[in-house]
């Protein structure tokens, strides 16, 4: 694939035409923030933790490819703000008592926050009533963490090619639910799939919390990525 | 009557062949039929679709004229909207909830007849109004609620009710009448028309030369964005295809809009010709509208026209009937709608010039830009260009509504000021404007040298004005309920950003809000409108901030003052630096 050359921050980069912008930032060491997106799937821009400016206009930077010369800031104090802004609003939406959660450690939310140094939400907590979906065989639903990212609902599917994740409802009320008859048949590999698909932990297993020991877990061991201090 | 719905849905499948794109009219029959869509129907429907019930209920659940639990025979959806509470909504609202003995969102269970708040049906400018089993009910006052609930409770149906008695207006209507189009300024679009001639021209010029044709003009899209018509042809046209499709946004859910429901009342030809021009231009055969669920009483007429159409040119046009989302006129999550998915907007790039319609390359305009193409190449584009302003060329549709004397439908060139509107509206008293709907602008009455065009007010085409009697917070309160009700819910900036919003609205209302509230509300607006997916969350902010602008002391007169204690002045880098300089030393030596 050609190199083209692009711009973050002012300075020159270079990187295959057509990348995604997360990858094409990542192979030069810059670090850009994301939730929903997955390497190698197709980008959902649900999350809008990666909101870049390029050529001037802000945008989901997941869900561009790179062309030539493109104008990319990434770390300026007003961007790294709004995006530390989006995963206050994300923690504050749900209910997140990350010491005892299961996913702690492995969950790509608290990391993120973790990155961005965030310490408390400018937000107030609207500690919204959500319910704990207990009623699958096999899958429990924690809806107070769920981010609402899309990856169960859209990257997700059994070995036949049905869906077992949707939303429900739509706007502040929008649920993620499971296709009950269907989720009873995942087999246990599957199951794993899907616990792992989640970046929060909102999709648990019946039976297997705390498998690893907490402190000894992926971002235990080493952060999600650096976020450049000094502008802040 | 559920022995029967197995087989009514294994029908249904066989006659949309089965069809996921056709979802949203699988479902609509089966409302019609058993008045709401159970858990069994899901079940049987999904097992003939050979789909998950899940991925069912993803598209059944989205959409509010979509009921799954029982929901009455009869279903009243009144009007919610600003301007229906200000013509009287609640009074009328009182009076079905007295006479069915239920309150909003309820279904009267001895009567078998369903109450449910609706926003803006566009009926604005005869409202209140309602729609009984999606029939328009216009000029409400309680006395009529009253005697429409009645003959409802023995039976009565809906249709032989329309016309009857207790009307606001005196003005009388034919027999069985509701709506009036009531045309106040006709210009360029609205004169007399020479059916056909449009098309005409256009069959007999190169696809090149129509486009060309609609660049002279300078038209833009009457749908908001005001992008330019010619362009998007192009960019559709230059995609290489076997298939191109031509889209008409009908779904007008801006609330205060309502000229497109006169085009397709009226000018349903005319919108035809337009389309067909359109594919003309772009190399496609194949037309559809996407209609609003709130106008689906004008679709017998509509199909009418539609088969005379048919008769005399080979392009071909279906409608397709939504399902109650405001996000569905966007025009991405139009085309997942028209798949028969949720109404989430997509990501883009790519646009649907590019991949639009089953990944085909797709036109989408609104209803009138189309009819506007029709009468450019009827007479010709200097004809329009010689009316307007520089970057907004030709005359435009407005749908005028509120506190004034002559409502409806104004056709006036782009660079019209507010002083002129509001004389020949003849406003009473007014106090303030809503320019383009909710996601538009508010400015004050005294503002009366703007101008509505793309270089100062652009505006979808909705005016609408208020009195001093008004109450501006509880305007600007509803406009952001609307928003938080209408968001997709997809993207978390606007999904829990405008809950966020709403509330400080409510403290402020309640004299909760601090000073410093509205300088965090005013950063929270900022990161809203830049980081939304859609327009929806890009403009959802523009009730406040416009507000903002206009009318500065009706924050400040609300607002209490920071005491000179307490948190709020709390500085965490002062408060934690020890803690983070032990931190990064800890951190370093590991
Ligand atoms: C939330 C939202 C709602 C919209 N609703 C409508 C609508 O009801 N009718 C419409 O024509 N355009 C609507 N639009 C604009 C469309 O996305 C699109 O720009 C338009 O249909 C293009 O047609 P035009 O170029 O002829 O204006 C809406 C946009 C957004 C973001
Ligand atoms: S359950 Fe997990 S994967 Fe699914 S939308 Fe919620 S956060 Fe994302
Ligand atoms: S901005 Fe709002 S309506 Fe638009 S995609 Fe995001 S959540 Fe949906
Ligand atoms: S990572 Fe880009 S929108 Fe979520």
């Amino acid at each position: 694939m050609k190199e083209v050359s692009f711009k973050i921050d002012g300075k020159t980069y270079k990187a295959p035409l057509g990348e995604n912008l997360i990858m094409a930032a990542k192979r030069n060491g810059v670090y850009i923030p994301t939730l929903c997106y997955l390497e190698g799937h197709p980008c959902l821009g649900t999350c809008r933790v990666c909101t870049i400016r390029v050529n001037g206009r802000s945008m989901a930077a997941c869900t561009l490819t790179l062309t030539e010369n493109m104008q990319l800031e990434v770390n300026t104090s007003e961007l790294q703000d709004m995006r530390k802004a989006i995963v206050e609003l994300i923690f504050v939406e749900g209910n997140h008592f990350c010491p005892a959660c299961e996913k702690g450690g492995d969950c790509q939310l608290q990391a993120v926050a973790y990155a961005m140094d965030m310490r408390v939400a400018r937000f107030h907590y609207s500690f919204s009533p959500y319910r704990i979906h207990y009623e699958g065989k096999n899958i429990i639903l924690e809806h107070n963490r769920c981010m609402h990212c899309k990856r169960c609902t859209n990257l997700f599917q059994d070995d036949q090619g049905y869906k077992i994740f949707s939303f429900i409802n739509r706007g502040s009320k929008t649920r993620v639910m499971i296709d009950l008859d269907r989720e009873k048949l995942l087999s246990a590999e599957k199951l794993r799939e899907a616990k792992q698909l989640c970046p929060t932990g909102a999709i648990l297993l019946q039976g297997g919390g705390f498998d690893r020991a907490i402190g000894t877990r992926q971002y235990d061991q080493r952060p999600i990525g650096v976020i450049p201090k000094g502008e802040k | 009557m559920d022995t029967f719905l197995p087989s009514f849905i294994e029908k249904l499948v066989i006659q949309y062949q089965g069809d996921k794109c056709t979802l949203l009219n699988m479902l609509w029959d089966i409302q019609k039929h058993f008045d709401y869509v159970s858990e069994e129907a899901v079940a049987h429907l999904a097992r003939n679709l050979n789909i998950s019930q899940i991925d069912l209920q993803d598209t059944l659940t989205f959409y509010h004229f979509f009921h799954t639990r029982p929901a009455g025979k009869v279903k009243i959806y009144l009007d919610t909207s600003v301007t229906a509470v200000h013509q009287g909504q609640a009074q009328v609202q009182a009076a079905f909830e007295k006479e069915l003995g239920i309150v909003l969102g309820e279904v009267s269970k001895d009567y078998d007849i369903g109450l449910y708040a609706t926003p803006c049906i566009g009926l604005s400018d005869q409202g209140p109004a309602c729609l009984i089993n999606f029939l328009p009910f216009t000029q409400m006052t309680a006395k009529r609620a009253v005697f429409i609930a009645r003959q409802l409770k023995k039976g009565i149906s809906p249709q032989k009710l329309l016309g009857c008695l207790g009307r606001k207006s005196k003005k009388r209507l034919r027999q069985g009448q509701e709506v009036t189009n009531l045309i106040q300024r006709k210009d360029f679009l609205l004169n007399d028309r020479v059916a056909g001639a449009g098309l005409k021209k256009a069959m007999q010029k190169t696809p090149e030369d129509i486009i060309n044709n609609i660049k002279i003009s300078g038209l833009r899209g009457r749908g908001g964005a005001g992008f330019p018509t010619w362009k998007k042809w192009e960019l559709c046209r230059n995609t290489e295809s076997d298939t191109h499709y031509v889209i008409c946004n009908a779904d007008e859910g801006e609330p205060g809009t309502f000229k497109d429901r006169l085009l397709l009342t009226k000018h349903a030809p005319m919108l035809f010709e337009g389309m067909a021009i359109t594919g003309r231009a772009i190399g496609a055969q194949e037309g559809i509208i996407y209609l609003r669920a709130e106008y689906q009483y004008l679709l017998p007429r509509l199909s009418r026209a539609l088969t005379i159409f048919h008769k005399k040119y080979l392009f071909r046009i279906r409608i397709q009937i939504g399902a109650g989302a405001y996000v569905c006129g966007e025009e991405t999550a139009l085309l997942e709608s028209l798949e028969g998915k949720r109404g989430e907007p997509r990501i883009r790039p790519p646009f649907p010039v590019e991949s639009g319609y089953k990944g085909r390359p797709t036109v989408i305009n609104n209803v009138e830009t189309f009819c506007t193409v029709t009468r450019i190449m009827e007479k010709g584009p200097k004809k329009f260009c010689d009316k307007g302003t520089e970057q907004s060329s030709g005359t435009r549709l407005f749908s005028l509504s509120g506190d004034i004397l002559k409502p409806g439908i104004y056709e006036w060139p782009f660079g019209i000021t507010i002083s002129q509107i509001l004389t020949e509206v003849r406003a009473r008293d007014a106090l303030a404007l809503q320019i383009g709907g909710p996601s538009g602008t508010l400015i004050s009455a005294h503002e009366k040298e703007r101008k509505i065009c793309f270089e100062d007010l652009a505006t979808g085409g909705a005016i609408t004005v208020f009195s001093k009697k008004r109450d501006l917070l509880q305007i600007i309160q509803k406009h952001m309920e609307f928003f938080v009700n209408e968001s997709c819910g997809c993207c978390s900036p606007c999904r829990a950003g405008n809950v966020m919003l709403l509330e400080f609205v409510q403290m402020l209302k309640d004299r909760k809000a601090h000073a410093r509230n509205l300088k965090n509300v005013l950063q929270w607006c900022r990161i809203i409108t830049q980081t939304s997916r859609c327009g929806l969350g890009q403009t959802s902010s523009n009730p406040i901030l416009t507000a903002l602008k206009s009318f500065p002391e009706l924050f400040h007169n609300f607002l209490i003052p920071d005491p000179k204690d307490g948190v709020w002045n709390f500085d965490l880098k002062m408060a934690t630096g020890k803690y983070d300089q032990i931190f990064e030393k800890n951190e370093h030596g590991i």
